[in-house]
Formats: structure tokens, sequence, C-alpha cells
């Protein structure tokens, strides 16, 4: 934490490394943080140095350059540092040349704290100033009760306005938003950050939602922004899609006709990217490889050959696109379709055949709710999809206008308070908002012509099921079943809880009824898969398997249910979880297969069995296409020279996280992204990421060499 | 009486829920017959709330007019009136959210949702 880095900086007890290879500069910061009153000062050479100081004594702050020379360089070290729980409290700080500054984005990612410019590190008065600089913001943050990752965030904002990378600072301005939502500065931030990109419209919604945050000292900042950026201000008509952002639709349609009608309602709405699919598969084999589309328009269909609507639209749900605003057009429909269409949040129907005007007014009506909702069901909507895309600041935004609207009665406010309460882990708090607003809205007449909000109820059968209730719970999913028989999201819910209530049959059954509804569904695929594994049936697994595009997602679970059956004492359950999964992969993933290998052979070792663990990673050493190959021979090659030498080499026990992280309190995980995932750790890491592409995969093979 | 727009949305005190699509028919206003553009937003047992271009002033009276002549048109007094945005859009600069009430002698024999419910082209939701 900042703080206890920042006691340590105060009261002088900090423990520091410098690694330095500049004799003159590594000289004048010993001679000036020595003035500064720090005694515990530690001069290491190399990475190695480092690790056998970590060793001897606590470090709490390690200031180095790059050592772009040595063989271990700082950038790999940072990247795998904060892997080990130990090494919680150590921050580091870089020393950089101009030339090296490009390296910044990607450092933060992993947990930088701060960087000093290395040519200031000659002369003592920079060095000074620079250091009581970040002392002084360490000060700040911890008297702002804010976290240190503000701090970081300083240091990073510095470089990336300085060479003017928009994007990046945007990513990094949201980053800080969605994580710390209450603290509402941040938003003009934000929005200084769209003003630079000259990204005007969106600058100006977020000033917007700054200004009906109603704090007072936000106004201030708000008017220098804007005196800053006269342009905002100025440009402020556009066409509908400008105004919100709109750059790109999608159609599926046919019709010629209607296609033509949709093109030219687009058109004076201002949506000049416009795609048109005359079929569902067709569509859906574009779409899955694409960023979310900003609009969707589709007519409603079940034709021989292609995919359904329904299909299609849990498809694109199921595949992350929660954002994305759909409108579909009808000729007829059956009381189940609408409520699917409900369930998948459909934001307008068009009824066929279409009238131009009235499309207009339709879909940019469609458009202002989808992005700046102002009435209640699609401000229940966007709530939830920020929560589960993790655009917490507004999702908190919109709570408060929301509680702020007189009209929306409190049966219904009671929902939003549960959804924050599940999102926060507070299931009981979630449950009994859930209950009493039932009971406020039992006055409420039943109506068979209301389409019943099912997410509410999977959320009270969800809260159920996690505080112990598994058997009401999973009798309420079933009634959302009769309610929407053709919903996969609920059949998935009931194969977990029913899995995990020991009903495997009853799981069984539900995957089977969502292959009828779409085999070909990745969360299907992926849910019977897992459920295969579970229950130790590798035929079926492996054909699950054979139908999934990318299987990292199931082998990263089967590995975390595996070592949480391990931690909850269940060893046998978790080795043959990792031998289904085993004789499940096909034969070609010889990657997963040297990962699943180096796995299982950990779990061996970490139990003390040197035999088999031994054995089987010379299985995962034996695919040299596996990822973890170069850390399984070496590993192996260790263990075979201690056991030589009559050495014991002692492995460490799985570190046993959180209640909440473990697996076993996750088999809602399938489904269910509304729990928060996040976890603050060190400075940006983990909030802030940084995806420069083709660098990735590089990256992870110099940290793997490292590790080992 | 109001005067022309509220600051606030319609103060039904019915439970209101959401409405999307289209009615099989057309809206006119009472007196001057003219065709007025709308989309529906909620509906209460005896209200609906509307998008409307151009709005009929406050006190007025609409006629929701079926494309099946066999259904008898529904008179409703516009009750309410209000901006849908503070910055209106371009195009829609005339759009307003109107609310609008059922007139009391139709009030007795009819329950809105019941009645919108059995359009296909029309969603209502909790």
């Amino acid at each position: 934490m900042s703080s206890t880095l920042y006691d340590k900086i105060a009261n002088k007890s900090v423990h520091i490394v410098l690694i330095n290879p500049y004799h003159d500069s590594r000289i004048a910061m010993i001679k000036t943080l020595h003035k500064l009153g720090y005694k515990h000062i530690f001069i290491c050479k190399s990475i190695r140095d480092l690790n056998e100081k970590l060793r001897q004594t606590r470090i709490d702050w390690i200031i180095s350059t790059l050592l772009e020379e040595q063989p271990i360089k700082m950038p790999m070290y940072l990247y795998g540092l904060y892997d080990d729980q130990f090494h919680d409290k150590t921050r580091v700080s870089y020393l950089l040349s101009e030339k090296q500054q490009p390296q910044l984005p990607k450092a933060f990612s992993h947990g930088l704290i701060s960087w000093f410019d290395i040519k200031r590190m000659e002369d003592p008065k920079y060095i000074q100033q620079d250091f009581e600089e970040f002392f002084g913001m360490l000060k700040d943050a911890q008297d702002r009760k804010r976290h240190e990752a503000f701090v970081a965030g300083e240091y990073l904002r510095r470089y990336l306005k300085k060479f003017m990378i928009w994007g990046e600072l945007i990513a990094m301005e949201k980053a800080l938003c969605d994580n710390f939502p209450l603290q509402s500065e941040n938003l003009v931030t934000l929005a200084e950050a769209h003003f630079l990109a000259g990204e005007y419209n969106r600058g100006r919604l977020i000033i917007k939602q700054a200004q009906q945050m109603a704090v007072e000292s936000l106004d201030a900042q708000i008017d220098a922004l804007l005196k800053q950026f006269p342009k905002a201000l100025l440009e402020k008509q556009g066409s509908v899609a400008e105004r919100f952002d709109i750059k790109n639709a999608v159609i599926i349609e046919r019709d010629e006709r209607e296609v033509q009608i949709l093109r030219l309602a687009l058109k004076r709405i201002g949506v000049n990217e416009i795609m048109v699919h005359p079929t569902y598969n067709d569509a859906w084999s574009v779409l899955k490889d694409q960023r979310e589309p900003d609009l969707m328009l589709t007519e409603w269909s079940t034709r021989k050959g292609d995919l359904s609507t329904a299909q299609f639209l849990q498809r694109v749900r199921g595949h992350g696109f929660l954002k994305l605003p759909v409108i579909v057009m009808i000729n007829q429909l059956r009381p189940q379709e609408a409520q699917l269409l409900n369930d998948v949040h459909t934001i307008q129907l068009l009824q066929k055949p279409l009238r131009e005007d009235h499309s207009v007014m339709s879909i940019a009506f469609a458009i202002q709710q989808a992005k700046v909702p102002t009435e209640r069901k699609p401000i229940e909507q966007q709530i939830l999809n920020s929560l589960q895309s993790g655009d917490r600041a507004d999702a908190y935004y919109l709570r408060k206008m929301y509680h702020a609207d007189a009209a929306i009665p409190p049966s219904r406010k009671f929902y939003i308070e549960a959804v924050f309460n599940y999102h926060h882990h507070n299931y009981t708090k979630a449950r009994n908002f859930l209950i009493k607003g039932i009971k406020l809205g039992a006055t409420e007449k039943e109506k068979d012509e209301i389409k019943p909000n099912l997410d509410k109820t999977i959320l009270l059968a969800k809260c159920l099921f996690r505080l112990g209730d598994k058997s009401i719970a999973i009798q309420m999913l079933e009634k959302s079943k009769q309610r929407s028989p053709y919903n996969i999201a609920i059949l998935m819910a009931l194969m977990e809880m029913n899995y995990d209530a020991g009903n495997v049959n009853q799981a069984n059954a539900a995957i089977e009824e969502a292959e009828k509804i779409d085999a070909g569904n990745a969360q299907v695929i992926q849910a019977g898969a897992k459920l295969s594994l579970l229950t130790g049936r590798v035929d079926q697994a492996s054909q699950f398997m054979s139908h999934m595009e990318n299987l990292s997602e199931i082998i990263t679970r089967m590995n975390n249910q595996a070592v949480s059956f391990i931690q909850n004492g269940d060893f046998q359950k978790g080795i043959e979880l990792y031998l289904s999964a085993i004789k499940s992969l096909p034969a070609k993933e010889k990657d997963f297969l040297g990962v699943v290998y180096y796995n299982l052979a950990l779990a061996f070792l970490r139990n003390e069995e040197m035999e088999p663990g031994l054995e089987n990673l010379q299985k995962s050493a034996s695919f040299p296409e596996s990822r973890v190959h170069k850390k399984a021979s070496l590993l192996s090659k260790k263990i075979a020279e201690s056991q030589a030498a009559g050495k014991k080499i002692k492995f460490s026990k799985v570190v046993s996280g959180s209640v909440d992280d473990r697996e076993s309190h996750k088999l809602l995980g399938l489904m269910d992204d509304l729990v928060a995932q996040r976890k603050l750790s060190v400075a940006l890491r983990g909030l802030y990421h940084f995806d420069k592409p083709g660098s990735s995969y590089a990256d992870r093979e110099e940290a793997d060499k490292e590790a080992s | 009486m109001k005067t022309a727009m509220s600051s606030h949305k319609d103060r039904r005190n019915e439970i209101r829920y959401s409405m999307f699509g289209e009615f099989p028919g057309k809206l006119l206003h009472q007196a001057s017959q003219d065709e007025l553009s709308f989309l529906p937003i909620d509906i209460s047992h005896k209200g609906l709330g509307l998008l409307v271009i151009p709005c009929p002033s406050e006190g007025s009276q609409v006629r929701v007019e079926f494309a099946d002549s066999q259904i008898p048109s529904l008179i409703f007094v516009c009750r309410h009136v209000h901006e849908v945005l503070d910055e209106p859009l371009l195009g829609f600069e005339n759009m307003r959210r109107c609310g609008l009430e059922l007139a009391e002698d139709q009030q007795a024999s009819l329950d809105l949702i019941e009645f919108f419910a059995r359009f296909d082209s029309v969603m209502i939701g909790d």
C-alpha cells in the first residue's frame, strides 16, 4: 500500500535499493538520499544481486535503470514481481532517458509507481526536487485517502501528455474513473483527455455527468477546463450519431425495401458506416471476430438453414456485446419470443413494413437511451451493463440519477440497490433489498401481459444460492425457465447450480436443453465441456472441446477448479480433474497439454509426491510447443540435481485466496460477470492495461525465462 | 392549469411499466385532426407516456385511432409535457415527452395494459 511506503519514507525507516550503473549519478543520488535522512540504502548491480538482497532483508522501494545491457532486464523483472504476494509491499521507480520513455505505459500496467529523468539525477538539487515531489504526492494521496494508483497515474499522465498519446491517456483516465467511481473529480480529467484527443462530443457528455454529480468543488474545475477548451462549448450541435458517438451500424435483413428505408433513416441520423448482412450465419461469422458495433438493427426470423434471431442475439450478448443497442423489426411475435426479446435487452421494436419517418424517430430515441438514458428501464439496463463490463463510473453516475428520479417507485429502487450490493459481494443485503422490493411491489397487479424482468428473478436466485438456499434458488430458475424457455442464460445458471447441489442428472439435462436451443452457442459448449470434465466424462468433454475456438478460458477455469478442490482438502478430486482434462484435450493442443501436465506436476510436488510430480513435469517438458516448456525443463532439471545431491526442494503450498476468490464460490462465474472481480494491488497494476499489439507474447516468454 | 412545460415527468400515481414498439394505428390531435408522430415509452392502467412531435398542449385532447376499424378509438387528455433532453437533438427540436390520461368516461371499462398487450408490435415489460 502507498500509505505503508509513505509512512516509511516519513519516519525515515524506508529500505531503498538503488540500481544505477552510472557512477556519478549513483553517487549524487546516494548523497542526496543521505542528506534527506535516509540511512537504509542498498546498492545492487543486477537483478541477481537484488534477489539476493530481497532474501536477506525487507526492501520497500527499488529505484532502478532499465538495465538494458544486462541479461535480466528491469522490465522483465517488474513483469513478474507482483505475481508473488511476498513482494506486495515493494514499490519500483524507474530512472529513464528520454529514449527509454516509451516503455512507461507497459511498466505502469505492470505496477511501476513512478519514474525520474536520469539526466536530472546527476544534479543533487534536481534529485532532491524530484524525490520530494514524489514524497509529496504519496503524502497527498494518503491525506486524501486516495489509492496510490493516483500517484502512478500522475507520472504516467506526464509522459502521455508530453508525447500526445491521447488514446492511452483516455484509457488510463477511464481506468481510474471505473475503479474509483465515487471520486468524481476523475470525470473532469477523463473529459480533459477526450478534449485533448479532439473528441469534443464524448468529453461534453462526461462533463455533463460531472455537472450532475452536484459536487461544488467540481464546478471550478469544470469551468477552468471549459475555458481551456472553448471549442468544446462551441461545437455543440451535430447529428444524433455525432452527439452520441455512433459511428457504425449493422443491419441484418433480407428484404431490400426494408434495408433501403433503414439506410435512409440512418443517413438522416448521421450514421455513415453501415454493414448489411442478409443472413445470421453471415453476420455472426463476421461479428464474432470484430469489436462491438455501435448499433444493430435486425429482423425477427426463424428461417431454416440459418441461425434464428433468438439464437443469434443470445450469441451476441454471450460474446460480451452487452452495450450494443439492438432494434428488432418484427411482423409477428409469439409471447415466449417476446419474452426472449425482453431478456436479451432489445431496446426498440419496429413494425414491418417500416416507415421512414417513424424509423428515424425510433432509432434516434433508442440511440439516446442507449447512450444517455433518461427513462427508467434503459437506466436499469445501463447500470447492469456498466457493472458487468467494468464501467463503474457510469454505473455509479446512473445510480445517482435513478435514485433522484421521484417518478421511479421505491420497489424498483430496491432492485438497483440489490444489484450494487450483489456486485460488491454483499449477498445478504442484496437478497434483502430484492425481497423488500418484491413486498412493496406486491400491491402491483400481477399481469400475464407484462413481461417480467427475469434479470431480477435470476439475481434473487443467485443470492439465495450463494447464501445456501440452493433448492429454492433452483426452483426459482425452473419457474423462470417456464416463462422464457428459449433463454440459454437461465439454463446455464441451472446447470451450474444443479451441479453444485449434487444434482448431476439435472445439470446434464440443462445442458441438453441448451444444446437443443443452440448447440453452437459458445457458452453452451463451454458449460458442456466444464460439466463433462467435472463429471469425468472424457469422450463428451473431448467432443465439446473440439468445437471450441479458444481453449484458454476452459483450461484456466479447470485449473482454478482443481486448485480449489486441493485447497479444500480434496486432493484426489483435483488430480482427477487434471487427468480428465489431459484425456479430453485434442492431441493437436500441444501448448495446453504442456500447461496441464505442468500444473498436475506442481500439484503433486506441492503435496510432496516427488515421483509422480517429476514424471508429469517431464511429460510437460516433452511438448516443446508449450509456453511452459522451458519452465518445465528447468524445474525438472533442478529437481533431478537436488535429488542427486541428496537435497530436498520445498515447494510452497498453494496460496489460499479469500473465500470470494475461490472457484467453488465462482461456480456461477460462467454466467456471472456482475460480481466485481477487481482486486486492487500495486499502483495501476490490474487497473490499467497496456496491450501494444505483437508485444505481449514475447514479454511472456521473457518473463517465463526470468521466472525459471 | 399548468403552463407550457412542466419540469417533472408526468405525475401519474399508478405504477408504470415500460412499453416500446408501435401502435397499429395513429395519434390525432382531437381539435385539429392533425396526425402526430409518436413513440410509446411507458404505460399504466389509465395512462400512457409518449414521445410526440408536434406535442399537444397540456389539457388538450388526442385520439388513438386503430388501423382495424373494429377497435374503438381511445381518447386521452394531455396532462404533462416536458423536454426530453437539455440540448435537443438536431432534427428533433420539437420532440417532447408527454403524459396522457385516458378520458374519464373510458376509464371504468378499459385497462390500458390489457388492451395494448394484445398487439404483437407492442412490448410491455417490468
